[in-house]
């Protein structure tokens, strides 16, 4: 495989994550805090008026960190293009994991937590009479296959990788791939009372929220495991034969995978925003036996966890 | 399919879920053979504790109309509740009557809101 090639795919990749992700800062994160109507900031219900009071000091607050937080991704993307060095550019992934959980999801808890710290209480709530296992959110099969593909990289690697190959991208994608696993679990079991009105559009609308949220980290740990394969397979077979076209199809089924999230982001998210209108946003009330949830139960663990583990693994390679 | 519970409401919270199951049950909303979900699951989306809904559960397991497996969850054993004798069905109907009675509802008040109750539990629920 030539030079060009392997400074082609990295810087390509790289580009397609930055331009999916500015999309998604124009059309999706943008208005975010609107989502639910000028009733509402984050999902927090506040009073009228605020947007034209002290609410819309807390949107620039919010658009200025927002900015902040893609400046960074874009210089993730940047330094490495202008010092030329291709195999850096991977770890814009996990810095825009990290600094995406902590501007702005911190900002998130921060203003929910100042802004919604009483909640309306409704005394009359319900619960859905539907069964809510695992398994009909997480295919298992599905997940053995991908941990058996993960695991042929790692053989491959181990056992055949060359001169060329660097354990950061590898334990990277790994870790991205599995640390996921728990936050899907967390979001299957993830549950919260419906209020008494309108309670099967809220129900439907919460659900659509969950697998969609599945849908996307699936989707994303698909990408991510498929390039790791395309990487062992680039650095594992010496027979430059076999190399190239087992190399190109784990690629462009990674392309694949990479186009069906975005499609899925892009109209999911659309779909969410229609289905929610005229609906309180969860969190944006409480139920009579417990208080609003800032975020998912065990979301707030979960994501320092991850993220301290991103940072951790970043700081080693770096040394 | 919902359970609703009150927090005004003056029975106890299990008694609300048992109550709530028993008229799912009668509407024919829960078929036999269906399965509800667990006691864990009910107790965080209602944000009350795993022993309310467990007594809940117990309760309709032991009037024959739930069967409780560890492990598999709840399923809707029957749509008929055992050992109820004519008196014992009597005793709710004629307290809700009295109660009627003392509100100062005349007897043809208080037929047509019983027919009314029993029409709005057979529309869901087909003919018995």
């Amino acid at each position: 495989m030539s030079a060009q090639t392997n400074t082609l795919l990295p810087l390509a990749s790289a580009g397609l994550v930055l331009a999916l992700r500015l999309y998604f800062l124009v059309r999706i994160l943008w208005n975010y805090p609107l989502n639910h109507g000028p009733g509402f900031f984050l999902g927090v219900e506040v009073a009228p008026g605020f947007y034209e009071g002290r609410g819309a000091q807390w949107l620039r607050r919010y658009r200025i960190l927002l900015l902040v937080q893609h400046l960074i991704l874009v210089a993730a993307f940047i330094v490495p293009v202008a010092l030329r060095r291709w195999s850096d550019l991977p770890v814009m992934a996990p810095i825009d994991v990290i600094t995406l959980f902590s501007l702005i999801g911190g900002f998130t808890f921060w203003s929910r937590r100042t802004l919604g710290s009483s909640p309306p209480r409704l005394s009359s709530i319900a619960a859905p009479l539907e069964e809510r296992r695992l398994s009909d959110y997480i295919s298992w099969p599905l997940e053995a296959v991908l941990v058996a593909l993960l695991a042929f990289s790692w053989l491959l690697l181990f056992t055949r990788g060359d001169a060329g190959f660097r354990w950061q991208s590898p334990v990277l994608m790994t870790y991205a791939v599995m640390g996921l696993l728990p936050l899907k679990i967390i979001l299957v079991r993830n549950s919260f009372p419906l209020p008494p009105e309108r309670t099967e559009e809220h129900h439907r609308w919460m659900e659509a929220d969950r697998r969609y949220s599945l849908r996307v980290m699936e989707s994303m740990r698909w990408f991510l495991a498929v390039t790791l394969a395309a990487y062992a397979v680039r650095h594992g077979f010496p027979d430059a034969a076999t190399k190239v076209w087992l190399y190109w199809s784990f690629l462009g089924f990674a392309l694949a995978i990479f186009l069906l999230m975005a499609g899925i982001l892009i109209r999911g998210s659309a779909a969410l925003a229609a289905m929610s209108r005229g609906l309180r946003p969860v969190g944006s009330w409480a139920g009579p036996f417990q208080p609003a949830p800032v975020m998912l139960h065990g979301g707030l663990t979960w994501s320092i966890l991850y993220c301290g583990g991103l940072a951790a693994l970043l700081l080693f390679f770096g040394r | 399919m919902f359970l609703a519970v009150d927090a005004n409401d003056k029975r106890p919270l299990y008694q609300q879920v048992v109550d709530g199951i028993k008229a799912l049950i009668a509407r024919g909303d829960l078929r036999e053979g269906m399965t509800l979900p667990s006691v864990r699951q009910v107790a965080g989306d209602l944000g009350v504790n795993l022993n309310t809904i467990a007594a809940a559960y117990r309760e309709l397991q032991q009037e024959g109309l739930l069967a409780v497996r560890h492990g598999s969850g709840a399923v809707v054993a029957s749509r008929r509740s055992r050992d109820v004798d004519g008196e014992e069905i009597r005793k709710p109907l004629r307290a809700a009557l009295t109660q009627m009675a003392l509100a100062g509802l005349s007897n043809r008040e208080i037929v047509d809101i019983v027919r009314r109750e029993l029409e709005s539990l057979q529309r869901k629920g087909g003919s018995r």
